[in-house]
């Protein structure tokens, strides 16, 4: 893809972020836990994809996300950082894909999708949140100076 | 007593810190277990699980409400609460330890990890099924067990395989 947001697939090679707005799944290592990529009950696992943003552009997003999540659960929560992958890192999770999906807040907003329904096969959707996080790269929300 | 009601020093005696004080049912639950015969402190921390009792009060404080995580997940039930405590007792003395996590499903998970990928995570849950995912280099393993109050053998398998 593209400059421009559409609504197809992402070339193998594009970037995607999955938000991390918990300490929970980050290692002690700064390794990501397979925690953070699972599904919600849409099926539509929602990440942003950096495109030709800068990374602040990006943080920015992400602490918009954290505020929202934060509002609804009524307690703190923060970015913590991001999960970095390459579609062809998803892909390699056969069948995950992913693909564009705007919304009016983040038109570079994309889905990872193709898990198995909710509630069934656990197991394999276990699976699949296991080989996205081995091929994740953590990077930390870097703290204002 | 009223869920709203349960206040429960879940640090007595089974914890090793400072008493911590919490309103909570599932914290009331594993405080009252943890005060058993064979889970005194001595023994607790003989076998390092004293801090896994402690992680999984917390994420029962944590997770307890639907939406827990400003996004839509369910809570962590009393009874997958329950399940847990029977895990973390299920655990044979001298085996790597887990560390616990918590999914949106609630569900909470034991992970046993060396690298990225050599990795098991194990959910539990209160239907009485364990689900497990393992990656071992290339090699994927993923299933459900039955849980009865053993370790069920195919767990152990790739506990040892993880560590090794």
């Amino acid at each position: 893809m593209s400059d421009a947001a559409g609504t197809g697939s992402l070339q193998d090679d594009e970037v995607v972020i999955r938000f991390v707005v918990s300490k929970r799944n980050i290692r002690q290592d700064k390794t990501v836990k397979p925690e953070a990529f699972m599904p919600p009950k849409s099926l539509d696992l929602s990440v942003t994809h950096v495109a030709n943003r800068s990374m602040q552009a990006i943080w920015e997003r992400g602490h918009a996300v954290a505020k929202s999540h934060a509002i609804a659960a009524k307690r703190e929560i923060r970015l913590i950082g991001g999960a970095e992958l390459t579609s062809r890192d998803v892909r390699a999770a056969h069948p995950l894909d992913v693909v564009e999906a705007p919304i009016p807040e983040d038109q570079w907003h994309a889905h990872i999708v193709g898990w198995p329904p909710f509630g069934e096969e656990k197991e394999r959707t276990k699976m699949l949140m296991i080989l996205l996080a081995s091929r994740a790269k953590y990077q930390p929300f870097p703290i204002p100076t | 007593m009223t869920k709203a009601m349960a206040i429960a020093t879940i640090s007595s005696p089974m914890l090793l810190g400072t008493p911590s004080v919490a309103v909570s049912l599932e914290a009331e639950y594993i405080g009252q277990h943890a005060q058993e015969p064979w889970d005194s402190i001595q023994q607790l921390n003989s076998i390092g699980i004293a801090d896994l009792f402690h992680d999984l009060g917390q994420l029962a404080i944590e997770c307890e409400r639907p939406g827990w995580d400003g996004d839509g997940a369910d809570p962590v039930l009393p009874s997958t609460i329950d399940q847990a405590v029977r895990l973390l007792r299920a655990l044979p003395p001298g085996m790597s330890r887990p560390t616990l996590g918590v999914e949106p499903d609630g569900q909470i998970t034991f992970e046993w990890y060396t690298s990225p990928k050599q990795v098991l995570s194990v959910s539990v849950c209160s239907d009485g099924n364990l689900y497990f995912a393992a990656l071992l280099g290339a090699a994927r393993h993923f299933g459900r067990e039955p849980f009865f109050g053993d370790m069920p053998d195919e767990i152990l398998r790739l506990v040892h395989r993880v560590a090794a």
